[in-house]
Formats: structure tokens, C-alpha cells, sequence
């Protein structure tokens, strides 16, 4: 991609009306993820349907402003509250809200949204950089070593998202059952629809999103209702000197192990979090300065550019492979193939206005963030306030109607609530989600490149080096994600 | 009021094995549509379909042998690790926020019995949304949202489904998004 191309990415995106919509996105996704319990995740879930009726281009725009605004308002509450919004916001907790009670509030909102700021920006340009050269060597690959990479992101995913690798795996194979409701490819022949005519087209993303997210996470709430009773001052939105010197630091190198861990499938950047918060405490404790525990800014700098840096990486295996990271990113591969948008290595070469653009939006949404929410401080910590069961149940009523509007289906409203009582249900038996909507998106793609694999050579997995490489690295992610998990580092993502 | 013991026996028993009769029935419905498929079906494609069918109820079975044993573990881990950075997410999610305060029994069985009517309240919408419209489905389940689950009085109930309702109904009218009428044809 060139440079001509990216100004032309501006030139769309600074277009007053995108440039509104993103405006808007980081309002609300700011505003879901300051609510306690929702996150990013949550907030795509519940808005994406909104989305379907802009251009392709307006629509990853506001998702991008709205996944980076659910990210900083679950970093809020966090600081301001205790209340981490999403799990990669709880690193961020423990030292925001020990700053925000020693009257550093402030402080701490502006490092963790200006280390964002830069995380976002070195990671928009990583996009940038690297994913133009990892797409011409994708081209090179045929069915065996998609279907080696599928094996991958599966497997790594399952290794590092619950704390139960038999529930992890179980949740995978729900998620590929799910993806297999419907036709089958190229024969016609009807599977798992028990007769039904509506289910002959299988189960659509996002009615099965917002069962497993929104209304999920809806029952979470009633069940467990959510105290919001401590009220912190923001105090002064300036950080000292030497807060800056240190937080920007740790912002740096947040940044810096952030984005390659975020390239890898499974690596959610909550993970990316708690690893720079490790490290800058190590930090602490090997410089003898033991200011963790009392509030220090790099545990808030380190943990908020890692995060957002881990999420910016998510993207290029995303944009150039096709295969999402997370859940989150599955979110955002579901969107573009509701766009008519198919991720991939031909992306680059046959849509590079739309990969320049969504670059853009990157940078347009940083700085949104950054100018417009800053000053919003206040007014977003007097959200919290507002009662619970209010929120959820407009949170209810917009997921029942987003289940709807994807297809003006009645039976994708069913599909949303029966979603729902599973998705609690899973969360009860603690199943994790992630590997459950990766292999729901995943699978089909998986049972198509098996059979062109097998296709092409029944000896394929011996013959393609690629393939055997793939292999080796499932041992390898398989063997660390066993090792995180006698760590205790492996979570889901919501 | 004393819980029954035996709802609690019951609830925690579906809590113990939910999970493996869950894995169970649909470990048996893809063993069962793969083997229809397998022997049925004469094209190379559906044949393959239902071979992934049965390594996908195999990947499921795995379910069945989850045991809380595989958490105790963890949950030693983290609980020596604490709140720090070794803490699982999820854990330390739990661990962090008010919601993972331990309630007594009784709002425990009032809370699920209010999760249970939103289901149901949810299905009552799936069910009534093409019959009553977008409009009316929509007020009556965040009124009985708010009067039932969050008891909010009446007129608060009433007035902010109407509120909800007026700016989902314009707001998708100014998008133009078309939201199903039902046989009373109320729209935007």
C-alpha cells in the first residue's frame, strides 16, 4: 500500500459525515464501556447491527470508534470506581485506583489515555507496515496451509482462554456445531436443520452474538447487580513531570511488548496487560522504588498501552488472513463479511482504498479519543450513577432488535434469546466464549479447506512444508499455553 | 425466609452436571446427523460434512469429562497469587468487583427467579414481536423489565419504555431502518 493510497484512506475518512459517525461510535462506546460489566466487546455486539446500513467504510469506522471508545471507558471505571468495565482494564485497576484515592485521578485518566493515544498510533503504523508484506506471502498459500493456520488459531485460542482445557475445547466444538447448522457446501444436503426451512441458511453472527453477549450479559446483572455507590473526584487532568517521564516509560515499553504478542492468535490483550503490569512491577521492586501498592502511574501507563497496542495488532492477522485473534476481532471479521468485505491476503491488492481508510479511521478515532473524551472525564464518571436496571434493559431491548434487523428475521430474535440462556448457562459452567465464536466463525472455513486439503493430496500433512511448520508451532503454543495456565494467566476475553 | 433445601440441592445439582448433560445431548446429535449423513449421503461433500460433524461431537464430549477438579486447581493458583498480575482474568474480574460480593441464599433464588422471567419475558417478545409490532413488543418488555425485575414504580416503568420506545422507533425511521409494524401498523 502506498502513500498515495493512505491519503486517499484520509481523504474518506475525513469526510464530515464519517467523520461525524466516529465522533458518535466513541461517544457510545465509551458510554457502554463506562457501565460496569459491559465492554468493548459488548459494545461491538450490541452495535454492529446498527452498522450494516452505512457503507462498508463508514461501518468499520464507527466499529473501530467504538471498540477503542468501550476500551477507554472500561479504563474510567477502573481508575475512577474499582469497576473494571472489561478484563483487560483490571490491570489498570489496581494501581488507577489507589492514584485516584490519593487524589491522582486525573493523572491517571490522562497517562492511560495518552499512552493509549501512542500505543494506538505506533500500532496503526505496525498495521500499516507490516500488513501489505505478510499478505504477499499468504498468497502463496493453498488450501493445506489455511487450513494449518485455522488449526493454529484454534488450538492457541482454546490454550490460553479458560482456565479448563476440556472446557475450552468443548466450547470450540459447540461453536463449530453451531457453524455447521445449515447447507452443506457444494452438496446441498441439509444438516442439523431438523426439517426446519429457516435454518436451511444456518445460523446468522450476529443474533448468536448478541444472545451469547448482550442478553447474556444482561442475566449477569440481574443475577449479581453491580454496587456503584463510591464516588471519586477527578481532581486535576495534568499529570506531574516525572509522572509523565515515568508513565510514558512504561507506556513505551507497554507498547513495545503489546504489539507482537498481539499478532498471535489467542494473545487477548488482557494477557498483554497483565504481562507489562508484571514487568513494571518487577521494575519497581529491582530498582528498589516499591511504589506499587501506593498508586504508581506505571502500572497504569504499562497495562493501557499494551492493551491497546495488542488490540491494534489483532488487526493485521485480521486484515491479511482472515483470522481473527479474539473474540473481539471475530466481531469485526463478522461486520466485514456482512459488508461484502472478505478479509484476506487479496484484501491489499483488490480493496487497498478500504484497507487505507479503515488505517485512517485508526488515527481519526486516537485522536478523538484523545481531544473528545479527556474533558468528558466528569461527565462520564456521573454515568455510573445511573441505575443499573434502566441501562440493562435498553441494553435488552437493543439486542433483541439488533437480533432482528441483520436478516428482518423473526426467527433471529428466537435465535438471540435461546443464545442468551446458553450464553449464561456456559458462563454458570464456566465455559469459556471466545474459543465458542472462533469456532463458530472459524469452522466452516476449517471444513471447507480439509476437504480441498484431502482434495488435493491425502499425504497433504507430510508434503507441505508450510503445513508441518503450522504443526510444530500448535506444539509450541500449545506447550506455553499450558504454561500460563499453570501460571494462572489464561482468561477469556469477556 | 429458609430456602427449601431441596430447590438449592436441585440448583446446585444442575450447576455440578449441567454442563456434561449439555455435552451429552449435543455430543449425541452430531454422532447421530454424522452418521445420517455418512450413510445416506452419496456426494464426496456431505460424506466429508458428516465426518466433521462426528470430530465436532468428539471435540464436544470433551465437555463431559470437565470435573470441578481442573478448577481447583486454579483456583489454589490464583488464590496464592492473589490479586497481582498471575491471577487469572476472570478470577481477578470476580475477585475485584462488587458483583462478585456473596449474597445470602434468599436474593439468590429471588435474582434467578427474576433472571428466569426476562427469558421468559424475551420469549413472550420473540413470540408477539410479528403479531404486535416492533412499537408495542418493545414497550411492553422494558415496562415489565423495569416494573418487574429492577421494581421501578409504575409510572417510572411506563414512562421510560415510552421514552425508549419513541427515540428506537424515530431514530431507526430517520435511518431508514423498517421495523416490523405487526397487524396494528404502528411504525415510524
Amino acid at each position: 500500500m502506498t502513500l498515495s493510497d493512505l491519503a486517499g484512506g484520509f481523504a474518506t475518512v475525513l469526510d464530515p459525515s464519517v467523520l461525524l459517525l466516529a465522533l458518535l461510535g466513541c461517544l457510545v462506546g465509551t458510554l457502554i464501556g463506562v457501565l460496569p460489566g459491559l465492554g468493548p466487546v459488548t459494545a461491538v455486539a450490541i452495535l454492529f447491527p446498527l452498522t450494516t446500513y452505512l457503507d462498508p467504510v463508514s461501518g468499520i469506522v464507527v466499529l473501530a470508534a467504538i471498540y477503542y471508545g468501550g476500551m477507554y471507558g472500561g479504563s474510567t471505571t477502573a481508575i475512577l470506581l474499582n469497576i473494571p468495565g472489561e478484563s483487560a482494564s483490571i490491570a489498570t485497576a489496581v494501581e488507577g485506583n489507589l492514584m485516584a484515592k490519593r487524589g491522582r485521578a486525573g493523572s491517571a485518566l490522562a497517562m492511560a489515555a495518552v499512552t493509549s493515544f501512542v500505543a494506538g498510533i505506533v500500532g496503526t503504523v505496525g498495521v500499516w507496515l507490516i500488513g501489505p508484506t505478510l499478505s504477499q506471502y499468504a498468497l502463496n498459500f493453498g488450501a493445506p496451509e489455511m487450513l494449518g493456520l485455522l488449526l493454529f488459531s484454534l488450538v492457541t485460542i482454546i490454550g490460553v482462554t479458560s482456565t479448563s482445557l476440556l472446557r475450552s475445547f468443548a466450547a470450540c466444538g459447540i461453536g463449530m456445531m453451531i457453524g455447521a447448522v445449515g447447507l452443506v457446501a457444494g452438496s446441498g444436503q441439509a444438516r442439523l436443520t431438523f426439517g426446519s426451512l429457516e435454518l436451511l441458511q444456518g445460523l446468522d453472527i450476529v443474533p448468536v452474538l448478541m444472545g451469547l453477549f448482550g442478553l447474556a450479559e444482561v442475566t449477569r446483572t440481574i443475577l449479581s447487580p453491580p454496587s456503584t455507590e463510591e464516588k471519586m473526584l477527578v481532581g486535576s487532568l495534568r499529570p506531574t513531570s516525572d509522572e509523565f517521564r515515568r508513565g510514558m516509560g512504561a507506556g513505551l515499553r507497554g507498547t513495545a511488548s503489546g504489539f507482537p504478542l498481539g499478532l498471535l492468535p489467542g494473545m487477548i490483550p488482557t494477557i498483554a496487560a497483565f504481562l507489562s503490569f508484571a514487568t513494571e512491577k518487577r521494575r519497581d521492586l529491582r530498582k528498589g522504588e516499591r511504589r506499587f501498592g501506593t498508586g504508581a502511574v506505571e502500572g497504569v501507563a504499562g497495562p493501557e498501552a499494551a492493551n491497546n497496542a495488542a488490540s491494534m495488532a489483532g488487526f493485521v492477522p485480521l486484515l491479511c488472513l482472515g483470522i481473527p485473534t479474539g473474540a473481539t476481532m471475530a466481531l469485526v471479521l463478522a461486520a466485514m463479511l456482512v459488508y461484502g468485505i472478505i478479509p484476506g491476503p487479496l484484501l491489499f491488492d483488490q480493496h487497498p482504498d478500504f484497507v487505507a481508510s479503515i488505517i485512517a479511521s485508526f488515527f481519526i478515532a486516537n485522536v478523538i479519543l484523545l481531544v473528545l473524551n479527556l474533558p468528558l472525564v466528569g461527565l462520564w464518571a456521573k454515568l455510573i450513577t445511573v441505575p443499573t436496571g434502566i441501562l440493562m434493559s435498553i441494553v435488552a431491548a437493543c439486542c433483541l432488535m439488533g437480533a432482528y434487523l441483520t436478516r428482518n428475521s423473526f426467527i433471529d430474535v428466537w435465535v438471540a434469546v435461546i443464545f442468551g440462556i446458553v450464553g449464561w448457562l456456559l458462563t454458570e459452567w464456566k465455559v469459556p466464549i471466545a474459543p465458542l465464536v472462533m469456532g463458530f466463525i472459524l469452522g466452516p472455513l476449517l471444513e471447507a479447506r480439509s476437504l480441498q486439503a484431502f482434495g488435493l493430496s491425502p499425504t497433504f500433512f507430510i508434503e507441505r512444508p508450510i503445513f508441518i511448520a503450522f504443526m510444530a508451532a500448535i506444539a509450541v503454543s500449545f506447550i506455553f499455553g499450558m504454561r500460563m495456565r499453570r501460571k494462572g494467566m489464561a482468561g477469556d476475553e469477556e | 425466609m429458609q430456602v427449601p433445601a431441596t430447590v438449592t440441592s436441585s440448583a446446585e445439582g444442575l450447576k455440578q452436571h449441567g454442563l456434561r448433560i449439555f455435552c451429552v445431548f449435543l455430543t449425541a446429535l452430531c454422532a447421530v446427523e454424522g452418521t445420517r449423513m455418512l450413510l445416506q449421503s452419496r456426494a464426496t461433500d456431505a460424506r466429508w460434512g458428516g465426518w466433521y460433524l462426528l470430530v465436532v461431537g468428539l471435540l464436544i464430549s470433551f465437555g463431559i469429562f470437565a470435573t470441578e477438579a481442573d478448577d481447583t486447581d486454579q483456583s489454589r493458583d490464583t488464590s496464592r497469587s492473589g490479586h497481582g498480575p498471575e491471577a487469572s482474568g476472570d478470577d481477578q474480574m470476580a475477585s475485584r468487583t462488587p458483583m462478585a460480593e456473596e449474597p445470602n441464599a434468599e436474593p439468590v433464588q429471588k435474582r434467578t427467579r427474576y433472571a428466569a422471567i426476562f427469558f421468559a419475558a424475551a420469549l413472550v417478545y420473540a413470540w408477539a414481536l410479528p403479531w404486535v409490532g416492533f412499537a408495542i413488543a418493545n414497550a411492553l418488555f422494558v415496562a415489565a423489565y423495569l416494573l418487574i425485575i429492577d421494581k421501578q414504580r409504575w409510572f417510572v416503568a411506563v414512562g421510560i419504555a415510552v421514552v425508549v420506545d419513541l427515540v428506537l422507533v424515530i431514530g431507526m425511521g430517520l435511518l431508514g431502518v423498517f421495523l416490523p409494524t405487526g397487524v396494528y401498523g404502528l411504525s415510524s
